[in-house]
């Protein structure tokens, strides 16, 4: 139970950006074994927090099948809908057809709500730990390149700390909260961790941190051109083949 | 935290060079932050409770946003195909209506006040992180910029200072009173500004001109890249029309 306390004071520390904490963290023998224990927790933490306000949230609103329904005969009583299938005879079952799938692209990505919440216990931590590990590898090379001093151990040990500002994430616990604007807070304490832990200059520091995240941004948008692409494709063309063949 | 509340409002020096030697800037910062954000949160939440607890009331202020959007679209209509949508919309107008209706009106799980005071609640705890959104980004642009102008603070100090920019956005809890909300919400983001260059100034050590600077520097050059974008757009579409 101490050692659950200490582990929350150190992500706690994190979070607050305190210098002594990150100090401490580079310096400490049990440094990375620590920063382990706090990535797992707050992870395991996350996920449990984000499937109690899911499951609030899931109470609160209607299912997606009867919202599905409800909007299905809503628009088929509409006076659209009835000059376009009395102009023509192919119009309902077309219409059928393109509502079904645009229900099912929807569902898709709005995810599995609960599902995906309980399978958000195990990959929340899973993928923390990986984003943490993948980081620390990249911060810690162009760290190094740049004249940090550090070992990869106190690297990951300090970057672990950085994991702390995802604490405010437990405020999902309430059903509709979202921590929004925690990426950011997150990129300044991986930058005062890479800091600390190869006591470079700020600039230096700065261009070790951000380089890792400018990365992952490119590719992130680069998959999201694709992804956008791909759906706007199916869903023009099965306007084009369906309503107006 | 009082103290520390009324000492932002008030410009106050010494509260600023006291946070910026504190050892928990951060955290007297973010507490702050915190609690500006839970006040404005719960005061809105329970405005827009009462609201949602009514649903005429609701359908109301959807069937008035609907009508308006209708005219302004029929004003800007240049083309057939644009009169044909506005047609279109106007004539299934009720049936739109009669739609939300009955999504609204859907059974859930719990009953509709669990569900409404569920919703006030997330809302309420969700407001300090748009505070804390926009803090951040003004926070980085800001140090930055300050650093690049010869400041002398750290990001610690900077995040700590900087939060105290949030302490005039406690009038956003007014911001439901329709005849002053606005100007409320106007009035607290130029304060707000003001706090944010005093803290630039004292955390990095700057004279109010930098400061200034620092502060706008960034939004300034990103607004100029918008501004020529949107003048290129529409000097390409002027010239592919002309053609």
């Amino acid at each position: 139970m101490q050692s659950v306390q200490h582990i929350l004071r150190l992500g706690f520390g994190g979070l607050l950006l305190s210098r002594e904490a990150y100090r401490d963290q580079r310096d400490s023998p049990d440094g990375l074994r620590h920063g382990f224990v706090l990535v797992m927790l707050v992870g395991l933490l996350l996920g449990s927090t984000a499937l109690i306000g899911n499951l609030g949230e899931s109470i609160s609103q209607p299912s997606s099948e009867a919202i599905s329904q409800t909007v299905y005969q809503g628009l088929r009583e509409m006076p659209w809908f009835s000059e376009l299938n009395q102009s023509d005879p192919h119009f309902q079952a077309d219409f059928d057809r393109i509502f079904q799938q645009v229900s099912q692209i929807i569902q898709i990505i709005n995810g599995g709500g609960l599902i995906r919440s309980l399978t958000g216990l195990i990959t929340t931590p899973v993928l923390m730990l990986l984003s943490w590990i993948l980081f620390s590898i990249i911060a810690h090379l162009m760290a190094r390149i740049l004249g940090g001093q550090a070992t990869f151990t106190q690297t990951l040990a300090c970057t672990a700390l950085a994991s702390g500002v995802q604490l405010l994430g437990l405020v999902q616990l309430f059903p509709f909260a979202q921590a929004s604007g925690t990426m950011l807070l997150g990129l300044v304490a991986s930058y005062v961790a890479v800091r600390e832990a190869h006591q470079l200059p700020p600039w230096r520091a700065f261009w070790a941190t951000i380089i890792g995240p400018v990365i992952l941004g490119l590719i992130m948008i680069s998959l999201f051109c694709v992804m956008t692409f791909l759906i706007l494709g199916s869903i023009s063309s099965l306007l084009q083949g369906g309503i107006y063949p | 935290m009082i103290d520390t509340f009324n000492g932002a409002l008030t410009l106050n020096q010494n509260l600023f060079r006291g946070m910026r030697e504190s050892p928990d800037v951060v955290r007297r910062g973010l507490l702050l932050v915190l609690m500006v954000g839970l006040l404005v949160g719960t005061v809105q939440a329970i405005s827009s409770m009462i609201t949602n607890s009514s649903p005429e009331r609701v359908m109301t202020e959807i069937e008035t946003a609907l009508d308006e959007s209708i005219r302004q679209q029929a004003l800007a209509a240049s083309d057939d195909n644009q009169r044909q949508t506005i047609r279109l919309i106007t004539d299934n107008k009720d049936g739109i209506l009669k739609l939300v209706r009955a999504v609204m009106e859907l059974p859930t799980p719990a009953p509709r006040p669990i569900g409404l005071s569920l919703q006030g609640l997330g809302f309420a705890f969700s407001m300090p992180f748009s505070y804390l959104g926009s803090l951040m980004l003004a926070v980085v642009s800001t140090h930055i910029a300050a650093r690049q102008l010869g400041g002398e603070g750290n990001i610690q100090q900077m995040l700590g200072l900087s939060a105290l920019s949030v302490a005039p956005h406690a009038l956003d809890a007014l911001g439901f009173i329709p005849a002053i909300g606005a100007t409320l919400n106007l009035i607290a983001w130029v304060w707000g500004l003001v706090i944010l260059v005093v803290a630039t100034s004292v955390a990095h050590r700057l004279d109010s001109g930098r400061a200034t600077l620092a502060v706008l520097l960034y939004p300034l050059i990103i607004s100029l890249l918008f501004l020529f974008g949107c003048c290129m757009l529409f000097i390409i579409t002027l010239v592919g029309g002309l053609q």
